[in-house]
């Protein structure tokens, strides 16, 4: 799911090449894969917000976009919380604490949903679920703000092999044009008396139909004209000449250096004083 | 000779009545519970109660259990309670043992000494050994072994020990890759706080740390720098 678009900006963050980019992503997943508390996500995501500034991200338009997710973590990590209320769902804080009650939803023995409660821990991990979506759409909105796909084609071209990456390649330059091209087809079947409001799911199942098959044409169309124009470039018959190179300036490596020594600063703390495991 | 047999039974029943009024009360055994707590009201596990009667000989004998009690049977009488916490004397109580059983509580003069190893005051050392030792004498009165715990907090994270001792002048030495000793008279309870001692964990989060912060600093001023210089050509 892209929230933001690549654009083109003469930031510090822009500049760096896609390796380090993608070692600041990967260091940041790495991290939220830890946590079930609160405390630590929050400073992964004051570095979000740091590295988001330096790049310019557009807050505003990235939460116009992704306002959705955002509200479905919210409602699905405190909703899920309600059943963290034993003791042997705690690591680090003390169960007198993690299990003190707030208020009582469903007692004990009651039918399919068991005892429920909002406790001291529950509400921690409810947050710290909220945090971890988060921190992850804000991680990869940047990602994809401050990468071309051209960029993350190379580097995928590095580690898989060529055609393998031709195809990964290929499915992300063209979601876009394929976004592009549905809601086309939305807007002709829209002026033609195309409904999708209905509130019964068969009839909104029904009404995918007039979008789903011409989208599905438009799909092969591209992907044979595809075929013939690489078919007209030889492809495959040898492996094609690289036009870019990935070079290391200072700037990446220390961004690089930077994201390797956070990560494994956070981890010791996780693994030595627990921080983070709630 | 009906006579003298009423005289001398007559003699016998006022020699036994006698006899068993005479009798103390004391020969029946009270049960005396004996309650030690600490300063802040904990209760003090493994204390050595001592019991003395009048004359000053030692009747009882015993240590606290986990909940700071400890039973035992006197007969009735004046007794003194002393408490032995880590070979001296924290708690002493004059007690009057009557017909009835008696629960005596003790609050003794033993206090919380909370010891922090907070490396630089942010990064805790738990890989360290605490040795306290009494300051006048020089005898080692307590050893906490590494590793320390960092108990649950919201907004901080500590490494620490919390040692109950009698009221008393100590010097505490903690010993981690360095070492770092300091004295406290301790009058109440307190916390001492040892920010120069680092174990291996701890000095490697603080390296950790440093490379983290100027590696960050570096990356935005070369980077604005870099930008700045292009711009002007």
């Amino acid at each position: 799911m892209v929230f933001i678009e690549f654009e083109a900006k003469d930031t510090v963050i822009h500049r760096l090449n896609p390796v380090a980019k993608l070692v600041w992503f990967g260091s940041i997943v790495v991290l939220l894969t830890l946590y079930l508390e609160p405390q630590p996500l929050l400073i992964v995501f004051l570095l979000e917000v740091l590295v988001g500034t330096l790049a310019k991200v557009p807050w505003r338009k990235l939460l116009a976009r992704a306002w959705w997710a955002f509200l479905l973590s919210i409602f699905g990590g405190y909703t899920y919380s309600i059943w963290i209320n034993k003791p042997s769902q705690f690591w680090r804080i003390p169960p007198e604490l993690g299990c003190k009650t707030i208020l009582v939803i469903t007692p004990e023995g009651t039918p399919l949903m068991g005892y429920t409660a909002i406790t001291v821990g529950g509400l921690l991990w409810g947050t710290a679920m909220t945090l971890r979506v988060f921190i992850g759409v804000i991680a990869a909105s940047i990602l994809t703000f401050i990468t071309p796909v051209s960029d993350l084609a190379m580097i995928w071209a590095k580690f898989l092999p060529y055609k393998l990456s031709f195809i990964c390649t290929t499915g992300v330059r063209f979601y876009p044009v394929m976004i592009e091209k549905i809601q086309e087809i939305m807007t002709a079947a829209k002026s033609r008396g195309w409904d999708m409001s209905s509130k019964n799911p068969v009839k909104r199942i029904r009404a995918v139909f007039p979008i789903v098959i011409p989208a599905s044409r438009e799909a092969m169309l591209l992907a044979d004209k595809m075929a013939l124009a690489m078919e007209a470039k030889a492809f495959g018959v040898r492996k094609p000449t690289v036009l870019k190179t990935i070079e290391f300036t200072p700037s990446d490596i220390l961004f690089i250096v930077f994201s390797i020594s956070f990560t494994i600063m956070m981890f010791l703390m996780w693994w030595f004083y627990g921080f983070g495991m709630l | 000779m009906d006579l003298e047999c009423c005289k001398v039974g007559g003699i016998l029943l006022l020699v036994i009545l006698i006899s068993i009024s005479s009798l103390p009360a004391s020969a029946v055994p009270r049960v005396v519970k004996v309650i030690c707590t600490d300063n802040e009201g904990r209760a003090l596990c493994e204390a050595l109660v001592l019991v003395y009667d009048l004359k000053g000989e030692l009747v009882f004998e015993g240590v606290t259990k986990e909940n700071g009690s400890v039973v035992m049977k006197l007969n009735e009488g004046n007794y003194t309670i002393r408490v032995i916490w880590l070979n001296t004397l924290v708690g002493s109580k004059d007690i009057y043992v009557s017909k009835y059983s008696l629960t005596v509580p003790i609050n003794c003069n033993v206090y919380h000494l909370k010891v922090i190893v907070n490396f630089l005051y942010l990064i805790p050392s738990r890989n360290v050994d605490i040795v306290v030792k009494d300051a006048s004498s020089g005898h080692l009165v307590k050893v906490v072994s590494k590793p320390l715990e960092v108990p649950y907090r919201f907004y901080s994270l500590s490494a620490e020990a919390i040692l109950r001792l009698p009221k008393g002048k100590y010097e505490i030495v903690v010993r981690g890759i360095n070492l770092q000793t300091k004295h406290i008279v301790l009058r109440k309870s307190t916390t001492v706080l040892f920010t120069q001692v680092y174990s291996i964990e701890s000095i490697i989060i603080f390296i950790l740390l440093v490379a983290t912060v100027i590696t960050c600093l570096g990356f935005i001023l070369l980077g604005r720098l870099r930008i700045q210089r292009l711009k002007e050509r």
